[in-house]
């Protein structure tokens, strides 16, 4: 795991931080949807700060309204 | 949260055009304001237009700015950026009406294109794979690892996806073979040795969208059985090798490379082999005797790569292009891949355009799309006004298309049938002033040197074909040349053991089978009709045009050209090298200098050809 902790969640920067403790997926533990749940997830829970972290990595690089896949 | 993005191009092209310069400056123009956290700036793989470089988009307008300095980039951020005005100096301006265009998919070098392998190129930074993903990154790999091998396989025979590499061969079914082989070890290896004089499309993809190259091998490796990969990609590519780089660690990082890949119990690593400058070696067996270790030269087949490739074992060797389509065929579906193309001929191919049109660079557009759809509506047309002559495509393997079938549809049976070869996607396109006997010539230059020399068809072949070349362009053709290098062009083609030599006589021959008259102009009248051959040409001044001005006798290096002031000058063509100076000092408007090719009487000539 990466990232700052704030409040007890981490902070997401990059796709492969883990949004919180309850994220395993690492190069030594894969977790099989990593892509899924990186685009909509969180999928193993729920958390709307998770859900809320992923948006803003996609945000902060989507730069134009079709940049995201189709 | 970003309100601005620019996307300026790092492609090759774009940075010998200074595009690292303009971002440099732009940074600093940022900081300078303190809008570093509000302006991002992505530096992105090549957008294509290269003739039009540096290119600077600023999203979310999508204002696309081309040939922008470094001393344009204030006015930019002050006026584009901060502003929301136009530049408008600095946008496309259509060359006919004239118009500027503010959106690049209203650019006519944009509107006809498909880019689907070049789908992220120019529009993400390709050292941030984050951004891959989210524009659908390895969704193809996961439903890959979901499906079966022979599953996958059969999903890449039914889109139709053939070779891009050069010879078309059907993708699945050479994936079929490696998978059928016996063998636990097996290799999946992407060439990317890209040879061809003047071709950038596999460069393109590599810098831009390393990923997807990545992603393609790892699809593959999976329907073969592979556990291990290679990527050939040749030492020139500098940038190309540092993306790719970048790319393995990052996808690594990501557990994407490496072992139990997504939880799927499939292990699969890439290693990059850099080449060393030989063109044979992007002939699929001379590039695993590289990997190995040894000389690079082709061997007989079979047995094929497929059943005794890498180290014995079966491998499957694909170009960069193919794989950078194969991820897009495993998330979308091969019916909607194989919705686009001709019927033998599925999906799109990637050209790299250049030589006498106006907009030179990267294309893509779906199979299918004529010559002429390239040459005039993306490529704006000949430059300068002048007459379209010929399409060279598939480079140094590849042959001439004349204007009588400039309505051909790009597709590799089509190609093949009028004489030439869809080749790996270069596409040079000459003008009237070209000539293809000289043309050849120059390609045939680049084969002999880069001839392994193993087998004699092609060494002695193409260097007596050559031979023969250089007597006609010389001025020492004879009347039997023209049969000869046809023989001697059917031989080699026939005779040699590689690709290389099998298609070396190519532009030969398209050029006999559609210029005939310009070789028999050399060689029985003495005559160069595209005025290029300097033994062929000469130089002389009209008396009754000349004003006297003396430019010419100045510019002379070798003082043929003699004459005082406001009397007419005159050329010594005992002394004249032909190097054309007086020609280009003449004033436009009087054009006293001419250049001619005038028909003499062909000597027989008794010298021996060794």
């Amino acid at each position: 795991m990466s990232g700052k902790v704030k409040g007890g969640v981490l902070k997401m920067n990059r796709f492969i931080d883990a949004c919180c403790e309850e994220c395993v997926h690492s190069r030594k533990t894969p977790c099989e949807r990593f892509i899924e749940c990186r685009l909509s997830g969180p999928l193993c829970h729920d958390s709307q700060e998770c859900r809320a972290a992923r948006e803003a990595i996609i945000a902060r690089v989507s730069h134009s309204p079709g940049f995201r896949e189709q | 949260m970003y309100e601005k993005h620019i996307l300026i191009c790092a492609g090759t092209g774009c940075i010998s055009s200074g595009s690292l310069e303009v971002k440099e400056t732009l940074a600093g123009e940022l900081k300078k304001r303190g809008l570093q956290e509000k302006v991002r700036i992505i530096m992105s793989g090549c957008h294509g237009f290269c003739e039009k470089g540096p290119i600077f988009i600023v999203y979310p307008d999508d204002v696309f700015y081309c040939g922008v300095k470094p001393e344009d980039v204030p006015e930019l951020v002050e006026e584009s950026v901060l502003k929301g005005n136009l530049v408008e100096r600095l946008l496309y301006r259509d060359p006919v009406s004239q118009e500027t265009v503010v959106s690049h998919n209203q650019i006519m070098f944009y509107k006809q294109q498909r880019r689907q392998a070049l789908r992220n190129c120019g529009v993400i930074d390709p050292e941030n794979i984050d951004e891959y993903i989210i524009r659908g990154g390895y969704r193809g790999l996961k439903r890959a690892l979901q499906l079966a091998p022979m599953e996958v396989i059969n999903e890449v025979k039914s889109s139709g996806l053939r070779g891009r590499g050069g010879a078309g061969f059907p993708t699945g079914m050479k994936w079929q073979f490696a998978h059928s082989s016996p063998g636990k070890a097996k290799y999946i290896v992407c060439n990317a040795d890209e040879g061809d004089p003047g071709a950038f499309m596999d460069r393109s993809i590599l810098e831009g969208d390393p990923h997807a190259v990545l992603e393609g091998m790892l699809i593959a490796g999976w329907a073969i059985g592979a556990g291990e990969g290679y990527i050939y990609v040749r030492t020139e590519y500098p940038l190309a090798v540092k993306r790719l780089r970048t790319a393995i660690a990052q996808a690594e990082e990501y557990g994407l490379l490496g072992e139990n890949i997504l939880d799927s119990g499939f292990n699969f690593r890439i290693k990059i082999k850099e080449g060393a400058g030989a063109f044979v070696c992007g002939e699929e067996t001379a590039l695993l005797a590289s990997i190995e270790g040894r000389r690079g030269v082709p061997r007989h087949r079979p047995p094929f790569p497929a059943v005794e490739g890498l180290w014995g074992k079966p491998t499957c060797i694909n170009n960069v292009e193919t794989l950078a389509n194969v991820p897009l065929i495993l998330r979308r579906g091969a019916a909607w891949f194989s919705s686009v193309g001709t019927e033998g001929s599925k999906g799109t191919k990637v050209f790299a355009l250049t030589g006498k049109v106006n907009n030179t660079g990267l294309v893509e557009v779906p199979m299918g799309v004529t010559i002429r759809d390239i040459v005039f509506d993306i490529g704006g047309g000949i430059r300068g006004g002048k007459k379209f002559k010929a399409a060279q495509i598939g480079g140094p393997s590849g042959g001439c298309i004349p204007e009588e079938h400039l309505d051909l549809p790009i597709d590799f049976d089509s190609l093949t049938a009028a004489g030439a070869m869809m080749g790996s996607g270069g596409l040079v396109v000459v003008d009237e002033d070209t000539c293809m006997v000289d043309l050849a010539r120059y390609f045939l230059n680049f084969t002999r040197s880069e001839s392994c020399g193993q087998c004699t068809p092609c060494r002695l072949g193409i260097t007596q074909m050559y031979s023969i070349l250089e007597d006609i362009t010389q001025g020492r053709g004879r009347p039997e040349d023209i049969s000869l290098l046809e023989e001697l062009a059917l031989g080699v083609k026939k005779g040699s053991m590689c690709g290389l030599g099998q298609t070396a006589p190519n532009p030969v021959l398209t050029t006999l089978r559609y210029f005939r008259h310009e070789y028999e102009a050399h060689v029985l009248e003495g005559r160069c009709p595209a005025l290029v051959c300097k033994d062929l040409i000469q130089y002389r001044i009209d008396p009754e045009k000349c004003i006297g001005c003396q430019r010419c006798v100045k510019v002379c290096p070798v003082g043929a050209v003699t004459g005082e002031k406001k009397e007419p000058h005159a050329i010594d063509p005992e002394k004249c090298t032909r190097c054309g100076a007086c020609f280009e000092a003449c004033p436009r408007k009087v054009r006293a200098v001419q250049c001619v090719s005038e028909a003499r009487e062909c000597k027989e000539d008794s010298r021996c050809r060794t």
